[in-house]
């Protein structure tokens, strides 16, 4: 990487920056990334409205679950951020029977609108192609019977 | 006196060159000069309307002793009142986001960039004088339209709509221990708001927890674009990246008062007033070298090139953290914005505009 301090270029700095992030890298704390053809970032790559749309309503559907899965509690240092982190997951632990019947009625409505958004983009599709091909029949059609007066 | 009106393609509150175009007309109406803002009305925003500082397009009838500026940044009609003008012509070229920033997300808007790309060398050839807000945009003007003379006029950071009190119930909300890093702007996609949010996944998995990331800026203008944000942020499970949306002048000044470090990761921008707001506000700023930004941080500030997200995430930290470096970004910021403040625009606008006989 390239960076500079003030409007003056820092080679030092930037190899510090890079030898930094490296650590990160090996330190095993890496974000979760998706596998690209499951990121968002996919959406990057569309090159129009109709392919996003189709990669969105793709991967939207894959993320209608509401995860309740245990998860790392970020910990304030210190005894009272210690108990604070065990209060919090021993209470996500302890409610879970409540959450679990939340997220079930959350995913229902979520798929049910991820499936609705599907059914609209598919009809939207239908519908375009069926007005395509007509406006092109009768295109056809006054070109070939014209000139008659 | 002569009349010097300017022509918009849009106007509205929180719109940089709406922004611009306000503080040129304040300060003509102080050198004495008739000034009035012209706005296409489909895209002028509804506080503007109720605010009636502006006239739409059609009734603009400039005579041949007037003068009209003209912001260019985006197709509009008001490039055809430009063309057919009898005033004098100056055009202000505030750079036009290459159309393939918009694909896919609103191929629409990528047409009409498109389209002004293409109508700016006729625009351009038609001017009686040609500004550029910064060098970089003044290189590409003169590369896309091959026009000769083009004067650079940075624009003016209007401390007036900075200098308001926080709204209380922002800056308690932003509050809670966390180190916030704040990003201001439209999200666009140009813009990559999705690398800051990349490098704020490291910073916050691998560095620190306790962090916010706050995006002050509407998402309205793109929304595939802020819709592929919001998921990216979900995917990575980031619950302290906060979407603030378009915010109002209290807002903004309190996002900047509870801001560690400004951050943005634009590819294209013509020149970026927000760094310069991070500064006033004793904000330190880190900036992609990129586009005319490296103009607005100047000796002030960090730049950032070829970087990867966890390296972005790296310098993040060190903005936040290391006390000399802040205390000497802090400095050079307000040496900066002291050079930005003292700078005399009725004598800035009247060396521009003297050519035309404006005094």
């Amino acid at each position: 990487m390239r960076i500079w301090i003030e409007g003056e270029e820092r080679d030092g700095l930037g190899a510090e920056i890079a030898a930094g992030a490296r650590r990160l890298r090996e330190g095993g704390s890496a974000p979760r990334f998706l596998a690209p053809q499951h990121s968002a970032l996919l959406l990057r790559e569309a090159v129009s409205e109709e392919e996003y749309d189709r990669t969105y309503s793709r991967l939207l559907q894959m993320r209608c679950g509401v995860d309740t899965g245990d998860f790392n509690v970020p910990r304030r240092k210190g005894p009272a951020g210690m108990l604070a982190g065990w209060v919090r997951a021993l209470l996500w632990r302890v409610l879970r029977y409540q959450h679990e019947r939340m997220a079930l009625q959350q995913n229902t409505i979520n798929e049910l609108i991820a499936a609705a958004v599907e059914f609209e983009r598919q009809r939207r599709r239908r519908e375009t192609g069926e007005l395509r091909r007509r406006i092109e029949q009768l295109e056809k059609a006054a070109g070939s019977g014209g000139g008659t007066g | 006196m002569r009349r010097v009106d300017q022509i918009l393609a849009g106007y509205a509150e929180g719109d940089a060159v709406s922004g611009i175009a306000v503080v040129i007309r304040d300060v003509l109406r102080r050198m004495g000069s008739s000034s009035e803002i012209f706005s296409d009305p489909e895209r002028t925003a509804a506080d503007r309307v109720a605010a009636g500082d502006w006239r739409p397009l059609g009734e603009y009838d400039g005579g041949r002793d007037d003068v009209l500026i003209y912001h260019y940044s985006s197709e509009s009609p008001a490039t055809d009142v430009f063309l057919g003008t009898r005033a004098r012509r100056i055009l202000v070229y505030h750079n036009i986001t290459p159309a393939e920033w918009y694909r896919g997300y609103d191929d629409r808007i990528a047409g009409e960039l498109a389209e002004a790309r293409s109508r700016l060398p006729a625009a351009a050839g038609a001017a009686d004088a040609v500004w550029a807000v910064s060098d970089y945009n003044a290189g590409e003007l003169r590369r896309m339209t091959g026009v000769g003379e083009v004067r650079v006029w940075p624009p003016p950071l209007d401390t007036a709509r900075l200098d308001v009190a926080p709204d209380a119930a922002e800056v308690e909300k932003l509050a809670g221990g966390l180190v916030n890093f704040l990003f201001v702007g439209r999200l666009v996609p140009n813009k990559c708001v999705e690398d800051l949010i990349l490098a704020f996944a490291w910073y916050t998995r691998a560095i620190n927890p306790h962090a916010r990331l706050v995006l002050a800026g509407s998402g309205k203008a793109v929304p595939r674009y802020t819709a592929m944000l919001r998921m990216l942020a979900g995917e990575l499970k980031l619950e302290n990246v906060c979407f603030e949306r378009f915010v109002s002048p209290s807002g903004l000044a309190a996002c900047y008062r509870r801001a560690r470090v400004f951050v943005t990761a634009s590819r294209h921008e013509g020149y970026c007033l927000p760094l310069l707001e991070a500064m006033y506000a004793g904000v330190p700023v880190i900036a992609r070298a990129a586009g005319g930004m490296p103009e607005a941080v100047g000796s002030a500030g960090i730049l950032v090139d070829d970087f990867e997200a966890e390296e972005l995430a790296v310098v993040m930290d060190k903005a936040a953290r290391d006390g000399d470096l802040r205390r000497a970004l802090l400095a050079s910021g307000k040496a900066r914005i002291a050079a930005e403040t003292g700078r005399d625009l009725e004598k800035e606008l009247g060396s521009l505009l003297a050519p035309f006989g404006v005094v």
